[in-house]
């Protein structure tokens, strides 16, 4: 049994993992630990240098080992390597394909937590106005975050074209993403005193989903299950859902029995005129088929 | 021009009818609306087809996509009426996506529009038949019939399909057509794919389907496994359709995300029996 220590991303575990598989060392002989605090310090590869090709794997193998690197779950580097293990060396090249499978299953159910985090964080994500830029005249914005995973690097991607026109900063307990107009770049991870509390657009956006919310198509579950509760603190808005929530049934009932008013004549203006033109019937043509507008 | 700034463009449509639009919305024409996505379909057609030509200069960009909705339950439409329009307009005019949206009340209610708001869950239907149209290939005469032209509202259209038609069934999950796979209920598109992937080299067993988190007790009587067979007598029985009716009182329905495999999945599982709970407990939404 040998132990490997890595960085907590794929490129370190990819390294070692080449070496591993170099040297025919099977799944069940390594434990994988990933709390190395430097690149290359445990790295120690020289009289163990690897001999014979490395096998090819897959794309497909590849890109579910970069969303997975960014899990939470500690036996993912192992798992990884096992899968890795068993389509190269023991015959089973098919085996992404099977779902079934346990190990696939569990590698696509971290790859599926994986995408739903980082899509939480695209929609979660709420920015605070800080200053503006004396130089450039660029607003500068901070938002804090949770996320449940190292996700950072999978879902600034989104922000930097969202939200090019503005300098910002998402800064998360894991990684911080900062834009500058041209060059994404990450920070290490910082506490959550680092990032303001409240600003001025917090009140319009509270006010922006107040009005929007629409008590006639309340549903409590399908609601939580968008928000769910372990993002709340971090959402400005997420104080108003109970209230809004509760009123939902007084504020229907009291539409449903409001007396119904006539319909309003249509308003005159010249663009309803041309619509109502265009559908009265015509008169047929003196002569010959008339072409449809 | 909006097809020049936009990725997407929608044309609402409203409502499925030309007497629904002459009453509530006098001044829309079904006929106009559908020329201009029609219009806008050959715009998207076009670029496309530019840019598949080697060579070619880049075109101006152009929108890739178009959608529209619809209101339900303002006129008095049958769901039937709803999802053929769906299906002229999918077909067509290759709309992305038809919405479908609940009419819901308003503080100042019209004497022209209907007091109560059709029910969340008929908007709930409408989708997942909207689904079945796209992607499981079912045809709309297959789901909405002229003999009951709305959707039932208590269970999902492609249950409601199969109870109608039991002959088809069981099917078998290792030599079953995707055809055949898409219609079992339960089945959704990405675990009919997974299977015919997986069966390719293992014989496919209830545990493995379990493992894909199909719902077993909305598949056990409709499919055979390596070691599952369901009793004759479960797929002919009358009582089947009361099996999955939702209990008599239901606060909510969670629309969002079919129910994790519960302990009395696994358990059916492992016993191999079909209904070890009572209707009370066996039926959730």
């Amino acid at each position: 049994m040998r132990t490997v220590v890595i960085q907590p991303t794929l490129e370190s575990w990819r390294e070692r993992a080449r070496e591993l598989l170099a040297l025919r060392v099977p799944p069940d002989e390594v434990l994988w630990s990933d709390d190395a605090q430097e690149p290359g310090l445990f790295a120690t590869t020289d009289d163990t240098s690897p001999r014979g090709a490395v096998p090819k794997v897959s794309p497909a193998f590849l890109d579910m080992a970069h969303s997975v690197a960014a899990h939470n779950a500690a036996r993912r580097w192992g798992l990884l390597y096992r899968v890795l293990w068993r389509l190269t060396h023991d015959g089973e090249r098919h085996l992404l394909a099977v779902a079934t499978d346990p190990d696939v299953r569990q590698l696509q159910q971290w790859c599926k937590a994986i995408s739903r985090d980082i899509h939480k964080m695209h929609a979660f994500v709420r920015f605070r106005l800080v200053g503006r830029d004396e130089a450039t005249g660029r607003e500068q914005f901070v938002a804090w975050f949770e996320p449940e995973h190292r996700i950072v690097r999978l879902a600034a991607g989104f922000f930097d074209k969202r939200f090019a026109g503005m300098d910002w900063s998402i800064l998360t307990p894991h990684e911080c993403a900062h834009w500058d107009g041209s060059a994404l770049h990450f920070t290490p991870g910082v506490l959550r005193s680092a990032a303001p509390d409240d600003d001025a657009l917090d009140d319009l956006w509270r006010t922006y989903y107040r009005s929007i919310f629409n008590p006639a198509r309340l549903k409590v579950r399908a609601m939580q299950s968008e928000m769910p509760k372990k993002y709340w603190k971090n959402l400005p808005e997420a104080p108003l859902t109970a209230d809004l929530i509760a009123e939902s049934g007084g504020r229907v009932e009291k539409m449903l029995r409001t007396q119904t008013r006539q319909a309003k004549p249509a308003p005159k203006n010249a663009y309803f005129d041309s619509l109502r033109d265009m559908n009265a019937p015509k008169p047929p043509p003196p002569d010959g088929p008339t072409q449809t507008p | 021009m909006a097809g020049r700034y936009a990725d997407r463009i929608s044309i609402n449509i409203e409502l499925p009818t030309q007497q629904g639009l002459a009453k509530l919305a006098p001044e829309k024409n079904l006929a106009r609306t559908q020329d201009a996505m029609g219009h806008i379909r050959g715009k998207i057609d076009e670029r496309h087809a530019e840019k598949r030509k080697p060579d070619a200069p880049k075109p101006p960009p152009f929108a890739t996509v178009q959608s529209t909705q619809m209101l339900v339950g303002a006129d008095d439409s049958t769901d039937a009426v709803i999802l053929r329009r769906a299906d002229v307009l999918y077909g067509d005019y290759r709309l992305r996506r038809v919405y479908y949206s609940g009419f819901s009340p308003i503080p100042e209610p019209s004497s022209l529009l209907p007091i109560k708001p059709p029910p969340l869950v008929r908007e709930h239907r409408l989708y997942q038949a909207d689904w079945l149209l796209r992607f499981y290939g079912f045809k709309v005469d297959e789901i909405a019939m002229d003999a009951a032209p709305n959707l039932d509202l208590q269970l999902d259209p492609k249950l409601a399909w199969a109870l109608r038609n039991r002959a088809i069934f069981p099917a078998d999950v290792n030599k079953a057509s995707r055809e055949i796979l898409l219609r079992v209920p339960g089945l959704g598109v990405r675990n009919v794919e997974r299977i015919l992937g997986a069966r390719r080299y293992t014989r496919l067993r209830l545990a493995d389907l379990l493992r894909l988190r199909v719902p077993m007790k909305k598949v056990l009587p409709f499919i055979i496994a390596a070691d599952h067979t369901p009793a004759r007598l479960g797929l002919d029985d009358d009582a089947l359709r009361a099996r999955f009716l939702p209990p008599p009182r239901q606060a909510e329905l969670n629309f969002d995300a079919p129910p994790p495999p519960v302990a009395s999945d696994i358990l059916s599982v492992s016993s191999g029996e079909l209904y070890p709970c009572g209707p009370s407990s066996s039926s959730r939404p």
